[in-house]
Formats: structure tokens, C-alpha cells, sequence
């Protein structure tokens, strides 16, 4: 087991991100959504490379199924697992969409995303974010279990998110996170898709300082 | 906001070292030397405690044995002369122990919550063993070797912020004393430098019981802390704009206040005028190879001589005299003359502008969220008025794209690389922004202006971070560099020299183009010395 420090966190879920396929903007959304589920005590890291691992057979919401979202109608069946990550981005980049209503999304791949992106910046209160088996409190301090013990990482479940105040934080949240060390290193290769190996040619170009100290 | 002119940065009151001596002196922080544990040879560890009104803190230091053929400036390195972790708290045997078994290997070790800043530091081979060999003959080393090189040790990193499991910056950021920008990174390489010259002084001792001289006070004030910096430090100032924003607009709305004095007092003048004169001195011994840097030194201390000979006419008589002498340095001095007016001119009104330092420091989450509600055509008239500069390049030309930033898997450091002749183009970091911002222009005008952005983001993903980037710019006018940062001719020490410069350094030596040498706290007073004029020496 490794303990991390938020940064960390944060730092290695963009770049899993990114090494999923996300775009650099939605990978900064996945870096911050992670740290605030490892803040709220969630099993972030099983949680990213499950996404990491699922990021291609997620779908976008459609410009249809946004519209619809807008005018509150109600969705009809899909087959089609909505990706958390774009959905949530979809959510607060327009958050007239979440305003004074309550919202059913069918399907949603991995909901424990749409927890951690789904931030509360413009609303008054906050919102709680349920599926059938886990419910979680999301608002401007971060996100925390309505319940102890829920079923975090289910993979693809009917989400339904409604305004609602979180109870006042007590304690301060951790700063810290203890991570398997098998799934850090899962996430490590994920990680590793946005690096590039050195070259004899940007050594030879003076990346860093002189190779032995003359002074 | 040009590269050109942040090339030529110079530090000022409102820099971050300036900014911890100054709380130091006003909160009588007591530094004492806790524990030395070092051997005859130097090798050891050492503790030295920060005691500020609130809290203390230590720096523990770590001296090991180094072969000659070991000691590398650059990130690669796997082992230092000497290693360093600013400490929350005092730590007993046991921390000093965990420490022990990771500091030394840097990167390669874990940390934890108690640990703030990680850093490490090699000899200057030339000087530190020129200054031991001195003192244990009961002499003192010359003045002008110590001038030439400057100090005894060189970081090579100092890390801060959650890095290998260090504290993260929200463990700090509530705390006056550490919540400024680098505060406590500057902490740390600030007792570096006690530590450097103590431990001369005691290998010199040991090597010659009872007759090694101690180091002159005015020659141990001379010496700061060598660092060398790479490419690992330029993105910073990209991938912060917020931040950057903050910093540079606290410059300009100091030079603002200063420029609109209606009177140049005596004290004022006097100020300036011994600011002239010790930053003349400073120039005199600013030592490099690089020819560029070598002529750009020279042009500054001909301007200086200008300063310091018409300073007194062009203020005299003038509606805003300070704000002539700025005007004239605009109109007659190189960029580094000019660079070094401000400093100077800023110098002297602490009372004026120091409070700006408190707004240097950055929430960067608050800027974070999209507006998605706002329009493609609204968007596209934000980048318009505000990325009119990126109209200079042609972005289809070689020259224009002829680079890209990336991430070492070697080492997780940003790297520069030569899109035409090395691998890895496809995995280029987001740092291209006027490129970027070119290239979303145009995927926005095919676009109905009344489109919200929240839908065109739905559509085309890829141009999240340069909206967020775009929306951030229109609230922040300092947020971006005003240049093409993968251009053919662009010079990435111009990066690393304006955040060296807000840091405080000085002797800015341009080792290529890509990394340089500077130096941290050289003639600035010892936190020993800060507590010894506040009375309050331990």
C-alpha cells in the first residue's frame, strides 16, 4: 500500500485520463474529480482504472439527449452507456440543466464519476447524486457518502441527481489516501501513455544541466 | 508579457524571498542550529528550527559522500552531495530516522504529510573546498573567488506541493507565515545556506583543531545558495495562469502607485540611490560565459551609469518624478536597463507597495468551471480581443510549429522537443496555447455565434482546456505569455529567468538555452542576523 497526497492524485488521474483517450480538458476534470472522491474517503483509485479501462465503450451524451435534459423530459430506454465523465462535464458547463429539478439519467457507465466531476460551483446548496445501491452528497466543500457502505463502483446504473443541502462538515476531510499498490501500478501504466521515452537527440540538446559539474 | 522582456527580469521588493525576510524580521522568527550530528569528514545530518509566532518548523539536512563523477546538475542524478526536507514540527529520533532512509534518495523515496518542501543541494567543487582548505589554514579565501563562483552549494530541486508524498500546499496555504507564494520553499533554501557555510567552517575546524579560521561575516553574507534550473521549471508559468496573472499584475499595480507619487521624497531618493549603487555592485561581479547574457550585462551597466548620472535632473522639477525616470528608462535603456529601473524604482516604496504581496497567491480552483452558457460568438470576440497577438504566426510554417513540449518517461520531467527530428509529437503536452488558440478560432467561426459553449464542448471535447484557458484570460489580462512557446527561436531560459526572478534570484547565467544558473539570497542577511538586529536571537 502507498499513501498519497492529494496532489498526486489529482496529478496521476489527469494523466490516466489522458492515457484513457479523454480530451486535456476532460482529463483535468478526472484529475480534479478524483481528488475530491479520495477527500471524501471514495475508492478513487479502483474507480479511475475502472474508468481508465472502460473510457472507449462509453458514449458522449448525444446533442439530443441534451436538449431533452434541458426541457426536463424524460429519457426513453438506451442500450447506450453514458460516459460519467462527459456527462458530468455536459452538467457543469450548463448547470440550468440541474436547476430546481430533479434529473433521471439512464444507464450511466461508472456513477461514481459523475460524483467526483460534478461540482456545485453556481448552486445555492448542492445536490445528491443516487443510484440504487449508493447515494453521495456533492457540493462547493466536495463530495461525501450519504451512506456508509454503498456500492461505489458499480459499473452502469439509472442516476438520478436532485438539489439538496449535504449536512455541515465537522472534521476536516483528509488530505491523504492510501492506494494498492497492484492498482497504482495499473494506473502507472495508464500514466505512462502520455510520456515520451528520452532521446539521445533531446539529451543532446541540453534538456537539463551539464553532465558532470565543472564548478 | 513578451519573452523578450521576461528575459530580462530582474527581482524586486515584492519577490518571494524579500517577501519570507520581511515577515521574518517583523515576527522575530528565532532560528537556532537543534542538533549536529556531522562527522570530521562533513558527513551527517544536522537540524536547524524555525520558530515563528505559531508554529515551528526544521530544516534537517542531510551530508553524504559523493564521487566526483556523480555530481550532475541534472535531473537524472540518482545521488547529492547533501539532501534537505523542511519539516512541520520539530522531529524526534524517529523521524530523523524515516528521513535519513529517504531524503538522500530524492525522488526514489516516499514522504509524508509532516514533510513540506524536499530538496537537494551539491558542492560547488571550485569553491567549497578552496574555502575549507582556507579557513583550516587559519586564513580567509579571497574575496574575488568567492565573487566568481557565489556560493558553496547549488540545488539542483526543491520540491513543494504534494510531490512524492510531501504535504500537499492546502496544509499550508492557511498559515500566514508559509501561505505566500514559494514561502516555504524559500524557507528552506534560505537555512540551506546556514548550512552550507557551517559546515565549511566545521570540516575546516576539524581539520585544523584550534586554528581554522570562522568565515568573515562580510564574505558569508556574499554567498547565497547556487541553483540550477532546466526545462522542468518552464511550464510552470503556462500551466498556472492564474497565478502568473496574480504575480505580474502585483508588479505592475506597484510600478502603478509608484509612477502616480506626486513627490520624490529625500528618504525616497536616498533609497533609490543606494539601491542604484548596490545593484551596480552586484552587476560587477555577475559572471557568465553565455556572449548574449555577457552584452545584455554590459548594456545594463551602462544604463545604470546613465541612471545614476541623470536620475537626479529627470526627476527634478518633474509632476511625477518617478514616473519620468521610468519614462526615460522606456525611452533610452536596453530591456534589462529598463527591467532594473523598475526594481530600483520600486525599491525604496515599501511602505507603498509591500501589501501587494498578499495578493500574489492564487485560489486557481475558483477559476476553474467553464461558462457554458456563454455563446460561440461571445467566445469568439473574448479571443478576439484578447489573443489578437496570436495573428503574428503562421502556424502552417516549420518555424512557427518547429517544437513541442512533452513529459519525460525518464524522469516525469517536461522535456522540448524537435517536432521534425524526434519521436513523440503525438504525445505533446497542452502547452502550445497560441497555436491552440489559432486553431480554435477556427473551429469556432463555423460555428452559429448563438451556439452555447456548453454544446459545442459536447461536439468537439479537444477544445476544452483552451475555452477554460480562453475564459480564464478574458478575467485575467496577465495570464498568458504574449509569444509562440513552440516557436524555432523561442528561448525557454526567458521562461525560467522571469520565475527566478519573482523569486528573488540573481546572477543569471545562461549555461544554453535551455537551462541556466542563478543564485538565491547572496547579500541578504542570514535569519541569525534578522533575529540578532530584532533583539530576539536565540
Amino acid at each position: 500500500m502507498t499513501e498519497l497526497s492529494l496532489n498526486e492524485v489529482e496529478s496521476l488521474a489527469a494523466k490516466v485520463g489522458r492515457g484513457a483517450g479523454f480530451s486535456w480538458g476532460l482529463a483535468e476534470e478526472i484529475g480534479r474529480g478524483a481528488r475530491r472522491l479520495a477527500q471524501g474517503g471514495f475508492p478513487w483509485a479502483d474507480a479511475l482504472l475502472a474508468l481508465a479501462e472502460k473510457a472507449e465503450a462509453m458514449q458522449a451524451p448525444s446533442p439530443a439527449q441534451a436538449e431533452q435534459w434541458r426541457v426536463h423530459r424524460s429519457e426513453t430506454d438506451s442500450t447506450t452507456t453514458l460516459c460519467p465523465v462527459r456527462t458530468a462535464a455536459l452538467l457543469i458547463d450548463d448547470p440550468a440543466i440541474l436547476q430546481a429539478a430533479l434529473m433521471h439519467l439512464r444507464n450511466v457507465g461508472l456513477p461514481i464519476w459523475i460524483v467526483g466531476v460534478l461540482a456545485a460551483p453556481s448552486a445555492a446548496g448542492g445536490f445528491e447524486v443516487a443510484w440504487p445501491t449508493a447515494s453521495a452528497w456533492v457540493d462547493r466543500q466536495g463530495v461525501m457518502p450519504k451512506a456508509p457502505g454503498g456500492a461505489w463502483l458499480t459499473p452502469a446504473a439509472d442516476v438520478t441527481i436532485s438539489p439538496g443541502a449535504a449536512p455541515s462538515r465537522e472534521t476536516r476531510p483528509p488530505r491523504r489516501t492510501i492506494v494498492d499498490d497492484v492498482v497504482l501500478t495499473a494506473l502507472g501504466s495508464f500514466a505512462a501513455r502520455v510520456n515520451v521515452p528520452a532521446s539521445e537527440s533531446s539529451r543532446a540538446m541540453g534538456a537539463g544541466g551539464g553532465s558532470v559539474d565543472e564548478e | 508579457m513578451r519573452l523578450e522582456r521576461l528575459g530580462a527580469s530582474h527581482p524586486t521588493r515584492l519577490s518571494f524571498l524579500r517577501t519570507l525576510m520581511r515577515r521574518a524580521a517583523r515576527e522575530r522568527w528565532r532560528v537556532r542550529s537543534a542538533e549536529w550530528a556531522i562527522s570530521d569528514a562533513g558527513y551527517g545530518h544536522a537540524v536547524y528550527s524555525v520558530a515563528t509566532p505559531r508554529r515551528t518548523y526544521c530544516l534537517v539536512a542531510f551530508s553524504t559522500p559523493l564521487e566526483d563523477a556523480q555530481r550532475t546538475d541534472r535531473v537524472i542524478a540518482e545521488a547529492w552531495d547533501t539532501s534537505y526536507v523542511l519539516y512541520d514540527g520539530v522531529p524526534d529520533a524517529d523521524e530523523i530516522a524515516r528521513l535519513r532512509q529517504n531524503a538522500p534518495l530524492q525522488e526514489a523515496g516516499r514522504y509524508c504529510a509532516r514533510d513540506l518542501v524536499l530538496a537537494r543541494a551539491n558542492k560547488s567543487v571550485r569553491l567549497f573546498d578552496a574555502v575549507v582548505d582556507a579557513l583550516a589554514k587559519g586564513e580567509q579565501p579571497g574575496a574575488a573567488l568567492l565573487a566568481s563562483v557565489g556560493y558553496l552549494m547549488r540545488t539542483t530541486a526543491v520540491y513543494g506541493n504534494g510531490k512524492f508524498g510531501i504535504a500537499d500546499r492546502e496544509e499550508i496555504a492557511e498559515r500566514p507565515e508559509l501561505s505566500g507564494p514559494f514561502q516555504a520553499e524559500m524557507l528552506t533554501v534560505w537555512l540551506i545556506r546556514s548550512f552550507t557555510i557551517d559546515l565549511a567552517e566545521h570540516v575546516a575546524a576539524r581539520r585544523a583543531s584550534g586554528h581554522a579560521a570562522q568565515l568573515d561575516p562580510a564574505l558569508q553574507r556574499s554567498l547565497g545558495v547556487g541553483n540550477a534550473t532546466g526545462l522542468g521549471m518552464a511550464p510552470f508559468l503556462v500551466r498556472h495562469p492564474v497565478l502568473m496573472h496574480n504575480w505580474f499584475h502585483a508588479r505592475e499595480a506597484a510600478l502603478a502607485r509608484v509612477r502616480a507619487q506626486p513627490a520624490a521624497s529625500g528618504a525616497t531618493q536616498a533609497g533609490f540611490l543606494a539601491a542604484l549603487a548596490a545593484m551596480q555592485s552586484k552587476v560587477r561581479t555577475w559572471r557568465t560565459a553565455d556572449t548574449r547574457q555577457a552584452e545584455a550585462i554590459a548594456a545594463l551597466d551602462a544604463d545604470l551609469a546613465t541612471l545614476e548620472r541623470i536620475a537626479a535632473d529627470v526627476t527634478r522639477g518633474a509632476a511625477l518624478p518617478w514616473d519620468a525616470l521610468y519614462r526615460f528608462a522606456e525611452a533610452n535603456f536596453s530591456l534589462e536597463g529598463q527591467e532594473a529601473t523598475v526594481a530600483l524604482i520600486l525599491e525604496p516604496h515599501g511602505e507603498l507597495i509591500d501589501d501587494l504581496a498578499e495578493s500574489m497567491g492564487a485560489d486557481e480552483s475558483q477559476s476553474f468551471r467553464i461558462d457554458g452558457a456563454m455563446s460561440c460568438g461571445a467566445l469568439r470576440a473574448l479571443i478576439a480581443r484578447d489573443y489578437a497577438w496570436t495573428r503574428r504566426y503562421d502556424f502552417s510554417s516549420e518555424e512557427a510549429n518547429a517544437r513541442f513540449w512533452y513529459v519525460s518517461a525518464e524522469k516525469l520531467e517536461p522535456r522540448l522537443g524537435e517536432r521534425l527530428n524526434e519521436p513523440g509529437a503525438e504525445r505533446e503536452q497542452p502547452l502550445a496555447i497560441a497555436r491552440d488558440i489559432a486553431k480554435l478560432s477556427r473551429a469556432l467561426e463555423v460555428e452559429p455565434i448563438s451556439i452555447a459553449v456548453a454544446d459545442f464542448l459536447l461536439r468537439h471535447p479537444e477544445w476544452r482546456h483552451v475555452v477554460r484557458r480562453a475564459q480564464i484570460a478574458a478575467r485575467h489580462p496577465y495570464a498568458e505569455i504574449r509569444d509562440n512557446l513552440i516557436d524555432a527561436g523561442m528561448r525557454p531560459i526567458d521562461l525560467l529567468r522571469s520565475k527566478l526572478a519573482f523569486f528573488g534570484a540573481s546572477r543569471f547565467d545562461p549555461r544554453s538555452d535551455r537551462w541556466l544558473r542563478i543564485s538565491l539570497f547572496a547579500g541578504e542577511p542570514f535569519p541569525e542576523d534578522i533575529a540578532r538586529e530584532c533583539g530576539a536571537a536565540s
